[in-house]
């Protein structure tokens, strides 16, 4: 594969394997943050 | 008489007069004309105006961008061509940037990703018109509305193009309300204007003081050529969000983004000599900066609108912010908001425009990165 073809190829895959790790991960760590908080608040109480 | 005489020559040898030529002259009318931009109408008048007297100061005949001794030389050689300012506004951003629109909706991370389509488009475009693949890989970065990452790639990838790169993603960036509006209309229907979205659900602190570690440890494994940029807006995010170091957040935000913005604007100016700007090169990078931007409007724009085809009624996204996925943050996020708010009064997009807008600011960077492990 030529050169551009390679950045063309590899940028846009690149960009949008990072954005769909980034969702899931966003996703999983939200989902940890809200459940720690819910487990510490009637400790607060 | 002949005393005289020589004294005015001598006098007159000492300026710079000599030195001077019509090519210095019209970059003069083009500082004159940045000045006017952001002073009359507040274009970006934070980078614009340091850019344009950067420019004026370079073509002033004298020794103030002299290699090793001039002083803007010297701030330009540490600064930018040592890619040390760039990430340092990014520590800025970082620490000013509320990513809860983008945690409370994931989703829009892809939009910011699909606004990069714009940057590898005009790669090509650049490539046809016969720059190197270096130079056309800073020319597409352009259509990522960011001035920062423009001048980072720029620096690694062709320097020479430094100042024209960054006045151009600076203009485009100030000219958001004027070049995205009829490419959002094109693309979209009335009834998709008038989409409504779901209001967005409180974020927790726990939650975005997570999101600039995780995000820091997906993008630098995947990319580590973003390291540099990515590394620091999320440090800078975390500042701001632990709430524990208050003094350096604010700092960041303010006296250091205030002090390195000096520098960066007018010495990315004085990469501008008339001998540099005043070529067809020019011409065709703006040209290609305003296509690489409305065509990264319109993959935003496009990927919502596919989103859609899979997404149940209710949950649909207003595909005007899709748009908003270039990072010229807050301005691209305000006209989607805009045009929206055109369709229907009552339809307030700004908070869930913020999404794609910073998630792009993340994409630009990821797609510099990219550029840069294949390129560099």
């Amino acid at each position: 594969m030529s050169l551009e073809m390679t950045v063309f190829v590899s940028g846009i895959m690149g960009v949008f394997l990072v954005m769909v790790f980034l969702q899931i991960m966003v996703s999983l760590s939200s989902k940890l943050a809200i459940h720690l908080e819910k487990r510490e608040s009637p400790d607060d109480k | 008489m002949d005393v005289i005489m020589d004294i005015i020559m001598n006098l007159w040898s000492t300026m710079a007069f000599d030195n001077l030529y019509w090519g210095n002259v019209v970059m003069w009318g083009i500082a004159f004309l940045l000045i006017y931009l952001a002073i009359k109408k507040g274009y970006e008048p934070l980078l614009l105006l340091p850019i344009a007297f950067g420019i004026l100061l370079v073509n002033l005949p004298s020794d103030i961008m002299k290699e090793g001794s001039g002083l803007l030389w010297i701030l330009y050689h540490f600064g930018e061509e040592w890619a040390i300012i760039p990430p340092l506004i990014f520590l800025g951003i970082g620490a000013m940037t509320d990513f809860g629109p983008v945690i409370a909706n994931p989703k829009t991370l892809l939009l910011g990703a699909a606004a990069q389509g714009g940057v590898y488009l005009t790669f090509f475009g650049a490539l046809a018109l016969g720059f190197t693949a270096a130079e056309a890989a800073t020319i597409g970065i352009i259509g990522g509305a960011d001035g920062p990452t423009t001048i980072f790639l720029s620096a690694k990838l062709a320097p020479h193009l430094m100042g024209v790169c960054a006045v151009a993603a600076y203009s485009y960036m100030a000219m958001v309300p004027i070049i995205q509006p009829p490419v959002m209309k094109a693309l979209t229907t009335e009834k998709e204007r008038k989409i409504r979205m779901k209001s967005l659900r409180k974020v927790s602190k726990l939650e975005k003081i997570f999101f600039p570690i995780i995000t820091a440890i997906v993008v630098i494994l995947i990319v580590p050529d973003a390291a540099a940029l990515i590394g620091m807006f999320c440090f800078g995010n975390l500042m701001r969000e632990s709430g524990v170091v208050e003094r350096l957040s604010n700092a960041a935000q303010n006296e250091l983004m205030n002090i390195i913005t000096i520098f960066l604007g007018v010495s990315v100016g004085a990469t501008m000599p008339a001998e540099v700007f005043l070529t067809p090169q020019v011409i065709y990078i703006f040209v290609l900066g305003c296509v690489a931007f409305a065509t990264a409007t319109a993959c935003g724009v496009l990927l919502a609108k596919f989103m859609n085809l899979f997404l149940k009624e209710g949950e649909k996204i207003n595909p005007l912010i899709g748009a908003a996925g270039v990072s010229a943050v807050p301005m691209a996020a305000r006209v989607a908001h805009k045009v929206g708010s055109e369709a229907d009064r009552k339809n307030y997009l700004l908070m869930h425009a913020m999404g794609p807008n910073v998630a792009g600011v993340i994409g630009t960077a990821v797609a510099a990165g990219m550029f840069l492990s294949v390129l560099k």
